[in-house]
């Protein structure tokens, strides 16, 4: 590649710039150049010698203050005056729907944890039962045999309840775990409105 | 070796360079060469970044018909130099440090 077909693809290479620090990294490669030929090396052997142009470009751009980027690259987006008026005039129709939604969210937390909490109180109540069941079973041992019946019914109760709050703690994980999730697909859901956002501009 | 760390090492090779003497692009690449391999396109960015900084300021002189850009080292060049020493002090204080820590007194002696 010659000297000037180097200038110029670097001057592509760098079109984002501003034209000032433009000229100044062409005439510093430029010079670059002329050196290396003065030192006794070909036009071609000297532009070379400079390396990988892309790289080159690369290093120029990622020390240019980020300012300078962003302003030749992302023109600032303003609110046009028509668009804060709909918002503000649709503000009944979009504030109630945004209300209602985030009601629909916490009624499903609401009812999840109703559940959960009513499934438990269930089981509390079945293990007391067992308990009272056994309690009875002593003192009714004075009145004939069937005592072992009200023992046997009192200690099956305490069993069935242990069993069933085991299975309980595992069922509300998952549970909980759903409304863990579904907190996050809201989420999301908002992060891909603002990507929409972006795109848009 | 840490990025800010080789910025800061290599903004000083230059000012070193031109604490010898005002010297152009080439030059300073070429004495470099025999310390750290510094290409044109690392070069640039640092000298533009020493020039932004006002540690270095540029003029150009003709030569063979053309111009050539000197670079000539100021005093807030020459104190980042002595600033440069210092902090670098304080670093191997820490080096003897850590190596120590680390059993490794033996090897330095």
């Amino acid at each position: 590649m010659l000297k000037h077909e180097f200038l110029n693809l670097l001057d592509a290479h760098l079109a984002q710039l501003p034209l000032a620090e433009r000229q100044k990294s062409l005439s510093f490669y430029a010079e670059m150049i002329d050196d290396r030929v003065e030192d006794g090396m070909t036009e071609e052997e000297a532009v070379a010698a400079l390396g990988d142009i892309s790289e080159l470009a690369k290093q120029i751009l990622l020390e240019t203050p980020w300012q300078t980027l962003i302003k030749t690259k992302m023109p600032r987006r303003q609110w046009a005056a028509w668009e804060i008026v709909l918002l503000i005039a649709g503000a009944p129709i979009w504030l109630s729907l945004l209300v209602a939604f985030f009601a629909v969210v916490f009624s499903v937390y609401v009812s999840v944890w109703a559940v959960i909490i009513s499934l438990f109180a269930a089981i509390f109540s079945i293990i007391v039962a067992g308990l009272v069941l056994v309690i009875a079973s002593f003192v009714a041992i004075a009145s004939g045999p069937w005592w072992v019946t009200l023992l046997g019914a009192g200690l099956a109760l305490i069993g069935a309840g242990v069993l069933t709050f085991m299975a309980m703690v595992g069922f509300s994980k998952v549970l909980i775990k759903g409304t863990v999730l579904m907190g996050k697909g809201i989420k999301s859901l908002f992060i891909r409105k603002e990507r929409e956002y972006e795109n848009v501009n | 070796m840490d990025v800010q760390l080789k910025r800061g090492v290599l903004d000083c090779c230059v000012l070193a360079v031109l604490n010898r003497g005002d010297s152009y692009g080439y030059q300073i690449v070429k004495d470099l060469s025999a310390v750290i391999g510094i290409s044109e396109s690392t070069l640039y960015p640092i000298l533009k970044r020493l020039e932004t900084g006002g540690f270095l300021t540029v003029y150009a002189v003709e030569h063979n018909s053309r111009l050539r850009k000197y670079y000539k080292i100021t005093p807030q060049g020459k104190q980042r130099c002595e600033d440069f020493l210092l902090e670098f002090q304080e670093i191997t204080t820490v080096y003897d440090f850590i190596r120590e820590e680390m059993g490794k007194e033996d090897v330095k002696a």
